[in-house]
């Protein structure tokens, strides 16, 4: 999508010119992805909250000065991994995987998605996540915007602040890890 | 030789890595985890409070005509928060302050010049128990009473003469003040103070004449103490402004109390005046005969 019809980029220069109806849009439009990427990044729901609320008061305060030179999630996910590199370095360490596992599986999940559904899938799912959470920062960083956000290598790079091409060689490395681990 | 490559389109869509669209759908089997709804509300009361507190000001459009796609990529100038507005609100009570100091100021100068120009120009009698005062503000500016006063015809000459040579020297150095010091009393401010228009030879010689009184002030102080009357003890010195009012011309004055002035004009030395105001006499009452000596004092040059 260009940045130059992003919708969500009027939104937000509609809330800086004082439009609370449209801050309440994007938050809308953007509150899901932001939740899951943080949650299955730090793997902690208490810092999760936390990174959540900070992010969006990054927002709020920065609406006056916003050019939407890029695409808005773009720039929300940018403002999400920064903070959370910060929280990682102050923090460490992360929780482990049983820590992780429970609170991902804490997480209410619709009827036709319960493990006893359909045991496979559960199966699938749940080794997925755990191959996801046992990749290295920077790789389940960009898996998780490529596969979550839909985000292209520039948009992907753009986030985290490295190249191009080092975004290309992560998500092949961790998303040949993750194939690894699911047809084990 | 290598042949360059053509541009990359950093917006051309990336091509699907190995296995990306299984690993995508699985993906998206995963929980749809969203926030609680305290978190929701807290942002979001966040982002209310953030305009009440702080009301976004409206993007100032550029007048020149937009480039296509040039609307998200406003001049800074359009993203900048309201500074002139505010900075207005804010202003405008220094220059209110200012204007408010200007003319506090401006009040404060006109009175004050007004003040210093007062003593000057004003009369003011000033009623005192002393001596000194009362003959000093009718030196200056003290109206003549309206009528003359029954001035006794027997002055005390010898006490005036006493006092003569020195009030007459007094008198010579003080007639330009005099004159500068009577000339600004308008006509206006003499009726308001009860007192008929004169001339400024009268006035002038209204001056010399309280100088000459004011030299005599031990003598009049003296007579003062011993008269014992109630009066002469409630107001100082009578008797001298009695006899500077002596020799000032007035209208009501009858022939002969004209000569009784004159007379006291000749006995304080006032030899030109007395030969003026004696010549204007004889011009007014032709037919009236002249004493002896006033005759003498007529025909000397």
């Amino acid at each position: 999508m260009d940045a130059a019809v992003d919708p969500d980029a009027m939104l937000m220069l509609a809330y800086a010119r004082g439009d609370l109806a449209a801050f309440e849009a994007l938050y809308a439009r953007h509150r899901g992805m932001l939740y899951r990427f943080l949650l299955r990044s730090v793997r902690d729901p208490h810092r999760t909250d936390e990174l959540f609320q900070e992010t969006w008061s990054r927002v709020i305060s920065a609406r006056t000065r916003y050019q939407p030179q890029a695409k808005f999630s773009t720039w929300l996910l940018q403002i999400a991994h920064n903070l959370m590199i910060d929280s990682v370095r102050r923090q460490r360490p992360m929780a482990d995987g049983d820590e992780a596992e429970i609170a991902l599986a804490n997480v209410a999940m619709p009827e036709q998605d319960q493990p006893d559904h359909t045991l496979s899938e559960f199966e699938r799912r749940r080794s997925l996540q755990r191959a996801i959470e046992q990749l290295p920062d920077e790789q389940r960083t960009a898996v998780l915007l490529r596969l979550e956000q839909e985000l292209s290598l520039e948009e992907i790079a753009a986030v985290t602040g490295a190249g191009r091409e080092t975004v290309k060689s992560r998500l092949r490395y961790a998303m040949t890890r993750l194939r690894e681990v699911l047809s084990e | 030789m290598t042949t360059p490559l053509p541009p990359q389109d950093p917006r051309e869509p990336d091509e699907a890595l190995p296995g990306e669209a299984e690993l995508a759908a699985l993906y998206r089997q995963l929980p749809q985890n969203e926030p609680g709804p305290a978190l929701d509300a807290a942002v979001l009361r966040a982002a209310a409070q953030a305009l009440e507190t702080q009301p976004a000001v409206p993007v100032e459009r550029r007048r020149a005509p937009r480039e296509p796609g040039d609307w998200v990529h406003p001049k800074p100038v359009a993203v900048t928060p309201a500074a002139p507005a505010g900075s207005a609100r804010k202003l405008r009570p220094r220059w209110l302050v200012g204007l408010s100091s200007a003319a506090a100021l401006v009040l404060a100068v006109g009175l004050a010049w007004r003040m210093h120009e007062s003593p000057r120009s004003e009369s003011a009698p000033v009623a005192s128990g002393s001596v000194a005062p009362v003959q000093a503000e009718a030196a200056t500016n003290a109206p003549m009473p309206p009528a003359p006063l029954p001035a006794p015809p027997k002055q005390p000459p010898p006490r005036i003469l006493a006092a003569a040579p020195h009030a007459s020297m007094a008198a010579k150095s003080r007639q330009a003040v005099a004159d500068k010091q009577a000339a600004p009393v308008s006509r206006d401010e003499q009726q308001l103070a009860g007192v008929a228009p004169r001339a400024p030879a009268d006035v002038t010689r209204q001056a010399s004449n309280e100088i000459a009184t004011s030299a005599a002030k031990p003598a009049v102080a003296e007579a003062a103490a011993s008269a014992p009357s109630l009066q002469s003890t409630m107001v100082a010195a009578p008797a001298p402004v009695a006899a500077a009012a002596d020799t000032a011309t007035s209208a009501s004055d009858t022939p002969t109390q004209e000569l009784d002035k004159i007379r006291l004009l000749f006995a304080q030395g006032h030899d030109d005046e007395a030969r003026q105001r004696l010549a204007a006499f004889r011009h007014a009452h032709p037919q009236w005969e002249l004493p002896p000596e006033l005759q003498a004092k007529l025909r000397k040059p």
